[in-house]
Parts: C-alpha cells; sequence; structure tokens
C-alpha cells in the first residue's frame, strides 16, 4: 500500500500520547507523592498535543475535511468512525483531567476523570489498528499481531515520553530504577512483538494468484495491458515499488532504531541515575525521540509491506502463483 | 427483491475500449457531474474512470489466446465498501441492489476502496470523494431518453454486444438466462462479497473441415511454397525485412 504520510502520523503520534497519559494516570494514583505538579501539567499537556498532531494530520489525508465529523455517523460497523468517536472522547477526556488538576478539584474525581480516559484510550487503540486488521483483502495487516504491535508500541513510546518527563521534574525517588526497568521490559517485549510480526509478514501467503482473481483456470497467464496509458488510483494506492534487499534492510533499520538505541539508552540511564539525575534525563529524552523516529519508520513500513488482492489484476502482488504452495 | 447488474460476455469482448470510453464521456457529461481528468492528451494523462479494460495472455506460446477484462463495481450483495463507510455516504438501495456513493456525504477517507477486493473505486482528487461505476443510475430511470436508450452507457456503446444489462435476481431476463445458459461465473468469489456482475467464459471453437478444404490446402501448399521464416529481432524488423 502507499505509505501516506499523514496515516502514518496519526497512529504513531495518538498512540504514543495515549501511552503517556496511561502513565500519567497510573502514576498520580498510585505513587502521588512521588509526581511533581509541573509533571502531571506537562504531561497531560504534551498527550493532547500529541492527540492535536495526529488528528491535524489526519485531516490531510481527507478528500473532503470540513466534513470529516461526518465520520462519527456510522459507529455501529465501521472500525473508521469507532477511531474517530473514541479519539475524540479521549481528547474530551484528557482535557478534563487536566483542568481537574489546575483547578485543585477531588483528587478521586480526578482518578475517576483519568480511568475514564484510558477507557477510552483502549478504545482507541482496538479500534485505531482494527481499521487495519479488518481488512482481509490486506493479508499482512489482516492478524492479531497489528492491534498487539499498535498498542505496544505506542504505550511503550508514551511510556518513555512519559519517564523522560518524569526524571526531569519529578523529584528524586526510589521508584525511579522500576520505572526504567519496567521500560526497558516494555521494550524488549515490543521488540519481540515486532521481530514475530516481521517473521510472520514474511511468510503469509494466500492461495490466490492472477487465475482466480479473473477466474481463468490456466497456470500461464501474463498480464499484457493494464488498461490505462499512465498510473492512476489503483495502481498508486494499492502499491509501492520496493525490492525485497530495500525492506530487509528497512526492517533492519527500523528494528535498531525503534529498540535497539533506546534500549542501550534505557541501560546506560540505569547505570547513570544514581549519579547525575540531568545526565538520565538527558538520555530519557532523546531516548524518547529516538524511538518515536523508528516507531514513523515502522509505520510507514507497515503500508508499504501492506499487499492488496486487487494488486492481483495488476500483475503486481508480489506472492504469485509461483511461489505459492497450493498452486503449482 | 432485483439485483441490477452487468453480464460480460468474454468470449465476444474484442477489448475496443468503447464500454470503458462511453462511460467516461456519460459521467462526464451526465448528471452526477464530471469526472476529472487530468493532461487528458498529454504524456501522463491521469484521470478517474468506472471501468477499465484490462488484457491478459492465457497459455503458453504459442498455445496462447487473448482475454480482454472490463472491470466496473460488481455491485455486490454482501459489499464490504458499504460496511466500513464511516459517513454512510456509501449504501447499497433496497430496490435494485445498485451500490452508491452520496458524494455529499463522502469525506474522502478512501477507506471504502481499501475494503474493495476489485479495485474498482476510483479516488477524484479534483471533488476529494469517492468514486465508482453507478451502474448509470442517471440514465436507467431517466425519463429524458428515449426508452430504449434506458441502459448503461457502457451496454449501449459495445460494437460485439458482450455487455448485457438486467435483473440477475428475475429469470424472465436475458441477463438471467445467459448466466444460467453459459455458465457465467463471477470474479474472486473468494472475497466473499457476492458480487452481482457476471462473466460468461470464453468459448473453445472447433472448426470441422471436410475433406475437399484439405485437398484444397493441400493444392495451394504446392502451389505458393509458404516458407515459415525463424522469428528474429523486433516484429518491426521482421515485417520489414522481405
Ligand atoms: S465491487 Fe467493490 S466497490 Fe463495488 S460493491 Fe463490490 S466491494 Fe463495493
Ligand atoms: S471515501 Fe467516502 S464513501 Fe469511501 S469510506 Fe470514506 S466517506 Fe465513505
Ligand atoms: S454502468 Fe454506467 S457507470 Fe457503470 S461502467 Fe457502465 S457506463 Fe460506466
Amino acid at each position: 500500500m502507499h505509505p501516506e504520510m499523514s496515516l502514518v502520523i496519526l497512529t504513531v503520534f495518538s498512540t504514543a500520547g495515549q501511552g503517556i497519559f496511561i502513565f500519567l494516570v497510573v502514576m498520580n494514583s498510585i505513587v502521588p507523592e512521588s509526581l511533581s505538579g509541573s509533571y502531571i501539567i506537562t504531561a497531560a499537556l504534551a498527550s493532547i498535543l500529541f492527540q492535536f498532531i495526529g488528528m491535524g494530520a489526519s485531516f490531510f489525508h481527507l478528500g473532503n475535511p470540513m466534513k470529516g465529523w461526518k465520520a462519527i455517523m456510522m459507529w455501529r460497523n465501521s472500525w473508521l468512525s469507532r477511531e474517530v468517536i473514541s479519539l475524540s472522547a479521549f481528547v474530551g477526556a484528557a482535557s478534563l483531567y487536566l483542568i481537574i488538576y489546575i483547578t485543585e478539584m477531588n483528587k478521586s474525581i480526578l482518578d475517576i476523570v483519568g480511568y475514564a480516559g484510558i477507557i477510552m484510550s483502549i478504545g482507541f487503540l482496538i479500534a485505531s489498528s482494527m481499521v487495519y486488521a479488518s481488512i482481509g483483502y490486506i493479508k499482512e495487516w489482516a492478524n492479531a499481531f497489528t492491534p498487539a504491535t499498535f498498542i505496544s508500541l505506542g504505550l511503550t513510546c508514551g511510556a518513555a515520553f512519559a519517564l523522560a518527563g518524569f526524571y526531569l521534574s519529578c523529584h528524586h525517588s526510589e521508584i525511579y530504577p522500576k520505572i526504567n526497568l519496567l521500560l526497558i521490559a516494555m521494550t524488549i517485549f515490543s521488540f519481540i512483538l515486532k521481530a514475530m510480526a516481521y517473521r510472520f509478514n514474511a511468510n503469509v501467503y494466500t492461495s490466490l494468484s492472477v487465475s482466480n482473481a479473473i477466474g481463468i483456470n490456466d497456470k500461464h497467464i501474463k498480464l499484457m495491458d493494464r488498461g490505462t496509458p499512465y498510473a492512476h488510483y489503483n495502481t498508486k494506492e494499492y502499491f509501492h515499488p520496493i525490492t525485497e534487499d530495500q525492506s530487509s534492510i528497512q526492517k533492519n533499520l527500523i528494528m535498531i532504531v525503534t529498540f535497539l538505541i533506546p534500549l542501550l539508552i534505557w541501560m546506560l540511564i540505569g547505570l547513570l541515575l544514581n549519579i547525575n539525575s540531568h545526565g538520565a534525563a538527558f538520555l530519557a529524552i532523546s531516548g524518547a525521540c529516538v524511538m518515536l523516529l523508528g516507531l514513523l519508520m515502522e509505520r510507514r513500513f507497515f503500508f508499504i509491506q501492506g499487499n492488496h488482492f486487487q494488486n492481483l489484476y495488476y500483475g503486481n502482488y508480489k506472492k504469485s502463483s509461483i511461489d505459492n504452495p497450493l498452486v503449482r | 427483491m432485483s439485483q441490477y447488474a452487468l453480464v460480460i460476455d468474454l468470449d465476444k469482448c474484442v477489448g475496443c475500449h468503447a464500454c470503458a470510453v462511453n462511460c467516461k464521456a456519460w459521467n462526464t457529461g451526465g448528471q452526477y457531474g464530471p469526472l476529472t481528468d487530468k493532461a487528458p492528451y498529454g504524456a501522463r494523462p491521469e484521470g478517474v474512470w468506472f471501468n477499465r479494460v484490462q488484457t491478459y495472455e492465457v497459455g503458453k506460446f504459442p498455445n496462447t489466446e487473448v482475454v480482454y477484462l472490463p472491470k466496473s463495481c460488481m455491485h455486490c450483495k454482501d459489499a464490504p465498501c458499504v460496511k466500513v463507510c464511516p459517513t454512510s455516504a456509501s449504501y447499497k438501495r433496497r430496490e435494485d441492489g445498485i451500490v452508491l456513493i452520496n458524494y455529499d456525504d463522502c469525506i474522502g477517507c478512501k477507506y471504502c476502496s481499501w475494503a474493495c477486493p476489485y479495485g474498482v473505486r476510483e479516488f477524484d482528487t479534483y471533488d476529494g470523494v469517492m468514486k465508482k461505476c453507478t451502474l448509470c443510475v442517471d440514465r436507467i430511470y431517466n425519463d429524458n431518453l428515449p426508452a430504449d436508450e434506458r441502459k448503461p452507457a457502457c451496454v449501449l456503446a459495445c460494437p460485439t454486444k458482450a455487455r448485457i444489462f438486467g435483473d440477475i435476481d428475475d429469470p424472465s431476463t436475458d441477463a438471467f438466462k445467459l448466466i444460467r445458459e453459459r455458465m457465467g461465473y463471477k470474479l474472486l468469489p473468494e472475497a466473499a462479497t457476492e458480487p452481482s456482475n457476471y462473466y460468461l467464459p470464453k468459448r473453445k471453437y472447433k472448426i470441422q473441415l471436410n475433406m475437399d478444404d484439405i485437398l484444397v490446402r493441400k493444392h495451394l501448399k504446392v502451389e505458393t511454397e509458404v516458407k515459415v521464416l525463424p522469428f528474429t529481432g523486433t516484429i518491426a524488423e521482421d515485417i520489414a525485412s522481405p
């Protein structure tokens, strides 16, 4: 599929922003004494800002952005509609959380609103990934790894930002190493999940070939004419030219930038924590930024990997009947 | 409940693209508003078409045959494009089964086109909405047209009458009968969308020769020494050389 930058930014920033919020709410209800006021405000603001970056980018994807609000109509059957609704609800809950905190209302109300925000966020994470996973004609997307990686990567990146802010503005506390350890664990988990997803996608196949597509039972079918003198929507939207070599380079690069470099940084922080907390904070921020960059690369490649059935008609479907074990 | 659709006879289709061109012509000037066309006479013409004819070669040389496959929206009975649309702009009409897009509601999110296995929806960048074959809904019920022209533009244009329009669920229609008689089939049934358009397969023709024909042929062969040259170089060169 064509890697549309607006969708890459939407899925990465919104999920990462929700990770920040979830981290914030959980910390604030478990260890409120370790959090400074400026941290809570900054984290909530950052989370909301991330949502606005995502939503802003998504408008560039629409042909008719002014009518975008209509996307809430079909929540009963469209995952896209549910995505829009849950994202808006989350922004509402996060903003309310911020307002309640600033106006110093009851702490238990703050927690209730926070957990309500987390529920919206879970709804969004599921809906947003199901938008892709529910397209059965793209085998690389229609599997459990899509929601699993969307959620796990988003939360890990959010946690990385939350941790960076935490080091920067909160009182020194004995929970620092624990949080650092949690982040390392999350990163390793996401790494394994993503590696499994790439492995799965490398072997995913369909029994379909151009023979099924045009309904003629013959092993030798060649496309002679695409019915168009030049590229058009169907040759561009569903297909991104990439060689096997390029894609394996991209995959390796993604694994290094998204997981390995940040992982090294988290470990370094673990060593540095007791010596220099400012240095640790600086490292944590750079780690989170590197991870965000990696996530953008990962999501872009997620689109490129998507291989739509309609490509069968245009001779662009990468798994041809030749390497298909079912058709010989 | 009826289900209007097209039945396309692959045995008759000669790949002339007349259906595609007339579809474009009608839908550019018809009641649904224009279809975008960027640089139609330039080196990189880009535009929206509701119907495209693709050409495939089937078989191994020298036993090959050419198949022309005109493809437009199949007006699926279980249309996934309708189910995923977040705005309900994409809908299926109950009365005749035609799948349409309400341009006033479409936000141009392109999600429906991902959900279609056939790749027959095309995004109009100029209007910012998704478009596709309307089964000429603005012709078939159009009282301003003479009765015999109330058919899809592509059907009227086809010089070999390879396109048949009708209710595929009504046993009295030609469309219904042809599907049964000629073993009409659906494209990509694996996608489970229950497409309504049917394709009539190519037939195998066998020529019966009687002895006289064979004698004439033999006679000709002796008379005019036909020499078959091995194919070398490009076709153009081959034709040029004596
Ligand atoms: S062919 Fe595609 S666009 Fe047409 S009804 Fe079926 S799924 Fe929808
Ligand atoms: S592009 Fe238009 S018709 Fe298609 S899913 Fe989006 S709103 Fe619906
Ligand atoms: S039915 Fe009408 S809109 Fe559809 S392909 Fe034929 S001419 Fe085009």
